[in-house]
């Protein structure tokens, strides 16, 4: 019996006829949704932004000025110097919450240094206000200058033009399991590639 | 003897009933406070002048005042003095706090007409020990003078109110915020800004 006789025999019963059908059906809205393309990924790189330019990310408005390497980051006693390498990178952070709370714990989130350029993301050590070294809080609506500080791991030179990585945060009105609202992270933004400088305007150092 | 119905016959009424009862929970589970607002803090309204008294505290706030930067001493004896600028402006509440029952924390913010809320500056900004009331403890039913500073845009001063709190962070759930309204309409922020110096001298010392 061939292939073709099985499928008359299927055919004359109600329950399969039914079944080939259905089959068919299935397959062609597969195919009409596009089932059958070849997949891709949807993970994109994310743009580059230069310094100087402004960019939101939902819970901040951010222009990254300059970044540096020091052995003596701003406002550290002099006694420190020569103990360890940084990394400074000076930005001007508007935070675009109605709110002061938490909002300077999140922008040491939403800011990464990717140490090979791409990937290997790591927070910041120390994030602090730019011109007198406090620790900054970040008021609604002012622009502040804030310096964020990685230490550089011993024995490695930072590549003359470092990136680092920007996150989305998406503000959650009315949470799901106790009707809070919160800030989400809420995937990668931009790449700021950043040459390093040795003069950055205003800096203390 | 009749016979077994052959179906049981649909009660629309119950299946009327039944949805409207799903859809009144559906609307009342979207409808119901949130935690935060179960918890929130209850308000306490006051004016700038007059003594407002909280659970653990007591609040009267006397007089505001403008400034674009503050000098301050240096750090260290001999250190050069030091300009605190505001990245928008410094309002300064001087007022006189007093914990009454246990010590601890006060925490001021000011809330701007639009709903903006601004934290009082920390200890260290302006780092003006005896006057920035900022992350100072306070001994109970010990009056304590002093300050509490805030840099705010200009813009957003006009109808702005301040807020106390007991603790630090946030204010706390179920307790008493204080909400003190200041006054600022235009004539009254015209005036602060007519006596506002572009630097206020607060140096304490005369070595620099």
């Amino acid at each position: 019996m061939t292939l073709f006789d099985d499928l008359g025999v299927l055919w004359r019963r109600r329950y399969w006829r039914a079944a080939i059908i259905a089959a068919g059906v299935a397959t062609l809205g597969v195919l009409l949704l596009g089932g059958f393309e070849r997949a891709v990924s949807a993970a994109k790189d994310r743009p580059d932004s230069p310094a100087g330019r402004r960019i939101e990310t939902g819970a901040f408005a951010l222009t990254p000025l300059c970044a540096w390497t020091t052995d003596l980051y701003p406002g550290q006693p002099q006694g420190m110097r020569g103990r360890q390498r940084f990394l400074v990178l000076r930005m001007q952070v508007e935070n675009l919450a109605y709110d002061w709370l938490a909002m300077s714990a999140l922008l040491a989130k939403d800011v990464v240094w990717l140490a090979d350029g791409r990937t290997d993301p790591r927070q910041p050590k120390y994030t602090q206000r730019a011109d007198d070294h406090t620790l900054p809080v970040l008021q609604p609506a002012l622009p502040v200058q804030v310096d964020l500080i990685w230490e550089l791991p011993a024995g490695t030179a930072a590549p003359r033009q470092p990136a680092w990585g920007v996150y989305r945060r998406r503000h959650v009105e009315r949470g799901y399991l106790a009707g809070d609202e919160f800030w989400v992270q809420d995937g990668a933004a931009y790449r700021l590639p950043i040459a390093l400088t040795t003069q950055c305007d205003g800096r203390v150092q | 003897m009749s016979a077994a119905p052959r179906h049981l016959p649909i009660r629309w009424t119950l299946v009327t009933a039944t949805l409207c009862a799903l859809a009144l929970i559906v609307l009342l589970r979207k409808h119901q406070p949130s935690y935060e607002e179960k918890v929130a803090p209850l308000t306490v309204a006051g004016t700038i002048g007059a003594p407002v008294t909280a659970r653990n505290f007591e609040v009267t706030v006397k007089r505001l005042k403008l400034a674009r930067a503050y000098r301050i001493d240096g750090r260290y004896s001999g250190d050069p003095s030091q300009v605190v600028r505001a990245d928008g402006i410094w309002l300064s509440a001087l007022l006189e706090a007093t914990a009454t029952r246990e010590p601890g924390f006060l925490s001021a913010q000011l809330r701007t007409r639009d709903g903006r809320l601004y934290a009082a500056s920390g200890g260290d900004r302006p780092k003006l020990d005896g006057v920035n009331l900022g992350e100072t403890s306070l001994a109970t039913g010990i009056p304590a003078s002093g300050a509490y500073f805030f840099d705010v845009p200009e813009a957003g001063l006009e109808g702005a109110s301040l807020q106390f709190y007991w603790g630090l962070g946030a204010p706390s759930g179920l307790d008493h915020l204080l909400d003190i309204d200041l006054g600022l309409d235009a004539r009254a922020l015209a005036e602060l800004r007519d006596q506002a110096v572009p630097e206020l001298d607060m140096r304490t010392r005369t070595d620099q």
